[in-house]
């Protein structure tokens, strides 16, 4: 059952493609929220992409935006794209080769009756909004792969959208510039008021980003909630796979990182500097009931929140200094015996640490 | 197989050339040039020829008289050349490439020719001088156009011609289509053609178009094409050409 | 060759490439050699040059602008049209390519002369005839030099990247405005190579022209057309058009050097 709304997006998708495949998805997306469209490769979250902003036709379903309705295969209403009033950074950021940054985001802001003359000078305009003046006459051969895909973001904000499409906004670029560029993109999509829709693979872009996730696998949607719901009820293997995973955001500096837990993690990486992305698999998380002892070089006391077990496996949830995810075995759960204080170990080794 | 005729033999099959002989054991072969205006008429004749005399081939090649004294000044493999007009042979002659001296063996003369039916009403020369009809020349540098222009200036009238074909087979084509409402061509083209008309000219404007031929220098055959010449200049070969509506000396 | 660097091709490859550059460079030195380079100024300021390359320019341009303004369209079609027969209409867009010029002209006529499919009552309605004037001459020309663009054309399109339309779709831009911002630039250099092909084959062509259009000077005969009469009876001024011919063609080859095969 989906809630009627009268402003944000409210997509039902289905599309057939030639090879068996069959896309078949439902996605809300309230004004002000940001979802983020997960799912692996070959899911179905491009065709969802462009479906939504008119480009690949529906098979069979709905589209609103705003109390508009975009498409509506039963009724026979289709608006084309360029009336959809949708904002879009595409995979790949698909910069127009043959025009400058100036006139890419020109090429937005000519929606609606603007002259050339008047899209240019508000080109220049919008540009020194986002701090990209100076690369205003550049060919985007010549720009880089975050600096593209800061005008690229440019171009679809340019347009005054109604609704915000971001296809992989990251993935073209490299690891030095991903964070920098997230956490950017993360002040953009807070200042947009209509409704946000994301496209990822990345699970630490999706938890970092989300306000809602849905995950999306061979074209159907297998779990939407927030992330916490995600990280602990994950309904797939693959929803398991990338959910679990633990994301920490801390300062790194000799080995050390801050993660605001009032004690520092160690980390195998003795270069990283600065801020940092961690993230801990909950199998890499031994739990115990005395302080043990052995190799682990994190080592720190807690409590158990909560457990679930399902089937061979259990989930932990274990709370303040530093709440994480832990999966251990069944058998192992019941051996312990925890239902309060325990030890949590975690080797050095098992952190893995990206620039953040 | 000595050096020289391998090589001829691989030459020729290589290349295919005209009037490579197959392997030269098989029979002869004449390669005859011959103007555009003589192309039924030598057709039947190169028949009529192999049919008395089976030892030898007849290739005839047809085409304007000036393209093909160019080509035969330019070395091209033929045996006989005839030609519509004298200044061509001429030419020939002059540059040496012919065996013996030339022959006139028929006559023709033009005609104005017309699309079956006469759509538009084509009387006489004076007509050639209407802009407002689609008329038809041979181009000036070709025989029949010589021939045309002559006609036309003894008559005192100026052409407007839409086209100068060039050749009069090209202009024949033109007018059976009814592209052109009248040209001027050769007597022997009409009688040809079931799909054009012809209005006389008066004699006194006509040309008389004298048709030469003779055996070229250069050609490897001169008995096999002397055996030709002689025949079209036969009793046999002045009945098919007068059957074909040339007159004959 | 078998490296990432550019080195010389081996000893086969470049005697059979050396064949190859006589077979066309033979001609060339054939007709520099016989060129009358004392006579070439009158000759070339004569009435029957100054007709025939007048003509030729005239219609060879035109053509090139029809072959472009329907070349275009028909380009488009095939490329991002999938409907059924398109294999055989894309083999009859070729078909000039492959039709010897004089057959060409023939049909030409028998759709467009006085006495054609269409020629015929579009005469009796209003007079207007196509064969024997500057007009058919033109219609010979973009006849067979529009496929050249029409290929060109096509296989740019096909390596454009649709996403990039869809982007100029999506970002604002209606379908008229996708194509004349987007599309037509991306695929600039090749439309700029497809028109220069189809002109330089315009220029050249004689043996449609001739069928349909007629020779006449000063009104249909073209600069092939004067040197194909003129070697009868006036070599030089066949060898001089000719000069002018090979000159106007090492133009285009040389302006379409590797930079116009760049895409975007």
């Amino acid at each position: 059952m989906v809630a009627i709304l009268v402003s944000g997006l409210e997509a039902r998708v289905v599309v057939r493609r030639g090879s068996g495949f069959r896309l078949d998805a439902e996605i809300t997306v309230p004004d002000r929220t940001t979802v983020v469209l997960l799912g692996p490769n070959g899911a179905g979250k491009s065709t969802m992409v462009w479906a939504i902003a008119g480009a690949i036709p529906l098979d069979e379903g709905r589209i609103t935006l705003g109390g508009r309705v975009l498409d509506d295969r039963a009724a026979g209403i289709r608006v084309e794209p360029p009336n959809r009033r949708i904002g879009a950074v595409f995979q790949d950021v698909l910069l127009f080769p043959h025009l400058t940054v100036a006139g890419n985001v020109a090429y937005a802001l000519r929606r609606g009756c603007r002259s050339e003359r008047r899209a240019r000078a508000a080109a220049g305009d919008w540009l020194e909004h986002f701090g990209l003046e100076r690369l205003a006459h550049l060919h985007p051969a010549r720009l880089s792969g975050g600096e593209a895909q800061q005008v690229g973001l440019a171009r679809a904000l340019a347009g005054e959208p109604d609704l915000l499409l971001l296809d992989e906004p990251l993935s073209a670029l490299d690891v030095a510039a991903r964070g920098h560029f997230r956490r950017m993109l993360a002040g953009h999509l807070a200042g947009f008021e209509g409704p946000r829709l994301l496209i990822t693979h990345d699970p630490a872009e999706a938890f970092l980003l989300a306000d809602r996730v849905v995950v999306l696998e061979d074209g159907a949607v297998t779990h939407a909630g927030s992330p916490d719901d995600l990280r602990r009820h994950p309904e797939t293997a693959y929803a398991a796979d990338l959910a679990g995973v633990n994301l920490l955001t801390g300062t790194a500096r000799s080995g050390l990182v801050d993660v605001g837990a009032g004690f520092p993690l160690r980390i195998a990486d003795d270069d990283a500097d600065g801020p940092v992305l961690l993230t801990i698999h909950p199998r890499a998380i031994s739990i115990h009931a005395r302080p043990p002892e052995g190799s682990p070089r994190n080592v720190w006391r807690t409590a158990v929140r909560s457990a679930e077990t399902a089937g061979e496996h259990a989930r932990v949830q274990v709370g303040d200094p530093l709440p994480l995810t832990a999966e251990i075995t069944a058998g192992a759960f019941r051996e312990l015996g925890i239902t309060g204080e325990c030890w949590v170990a975690v080797e050095a080794a098992e952190i893995t640490v990206r620039p953040g | 197989m000595t050096p020289a005729p391998l090589l001829r033999f691989l030459v020729c099959t290589a290349l295919l050339l005209p009037g490579c002989a197959a392997g030269g054991t098989a029979g002869e072969h004449v390669l005859v040039f011959a103007a555009a205006s003589l192309t039924d008429a030598f057709a039947d004749l190169a028949e009529a020829f192999e049919a008395a005399d089976p030892g030898i081939e007849v290739t005839v090649s047809t085409g304007a008289s000036s393209a093909l004294r160019e080509q035969i000044l330019e070395g091209a493999p033929a045996d006989v050349y005839a030609s519509a007009n004298e200044a061509n042979m001429r030419l020939i002659v002059e540059a040496g490439e012919a065996a013996a001296a030339p022959v006139v063996f028929a006559r023709n003369d033009l005609v104005i020719a017309v699309p079956a039916g006469n759509p538009a009403g084509v009387t006489g020369l004076g007509d050639f001088a209407r802009a407002e009809l689609l008329i038809g020349l041979c181009a000036a540098q070709v025989p029949c156009g010589d021939f045309g222009r002559q006609v036309l200036a003894a008559a005192g009238i100026v052409p407007e011609p839409d086209t100068d074909e060039p050749n009069v087979r090209a202009l024949l084509t033109k007018i059976e289509d009814g592209e052109l409402d009248a040209g001027l061509v050769y007597r022997t083209d009409v009688a040809a053609s079931r799909r054009v008309e012809g209005i006389e000219i008066p004699n006194r404007f006509n040309v008389e178009a004298s048709y030469p031929i003779v055996v070229l220098a250069g050609s490897a055959r001169p008995e096999a094409a002397g055996a030709f010449v002689a025949f079209v200049r036969s009793e046999n070969g002045r009945a098919i050409l007068e059957a074909r509506g040339f007159t004959v000396p | 060759m078998t490296g990432l660097r550019p080195d010389r091709p081996p000893g086969a490859v470049m005697a059979a490439a050396l064949l190859g550059l006589a077979l066309f460079a033979a001609p060339l030195v054939g007709l520099l050699a016989r060129t009358p380079w004392s006579r070439i100024g009158s000759v070339l300021t004569g009435p029957v040059a100054t007709d025939a390359l007048r003509i030729s320019l005239l219609t060879s341009l035109a053509a090139a602008a029809v072959a472009t303004a329907l070349g275009i369209p028909l380009a488009w079609v095939l490329a991002r049209w999938e409907f059924p027969g398109r294999s055989l209409v894309r083999g009859l867009v070729l078909l000039p390519m492959v039709l010897p010029p004089v057959v060409g002209g023939a049909a030409l006529l028998y759709a467009f002369g006085r006495r054609g499919l269409i020629g015929e009552p579009v005469y009796d309605a209003t007079g207007l005839l196509l064969p024997f004037s500057g007009w058919g001459v033109v219609v010979a020309n973009a006849f067979v030099a529009t496929p050249f663009l029409v290929v060109t054309v096509e296989a740019a399109l096909r390596n454009l990247d649709p996403r990039f339309e869809a982007a100029g779709s999506v970002l604002g831009g209606g379908r008229w405005r996708v194509f004349r911002r987007i599309t037509l630039p991306m695929i600039g250099p090749s439309v700029g190579a497809g028109v220069l092909l189809a002109w330089a084959r315009a220029l050249g062509e004689f043996g449609a022209t001739v069928t349909f259009a007629g020779n006449l000077q000063g009104r249909t005969q073209t600069m092939p057309l004067a040197v194909f009469v003129a070697l009868e009876q006036d070599r030089d001024t066949a060898i001089a058009l000719s000069l002018v011919l090979v000159a106007v063609s090492l133009a285009v080859l040389v302006v379409l050097r590797d930079r116009w095969w760049r895409s975007w």
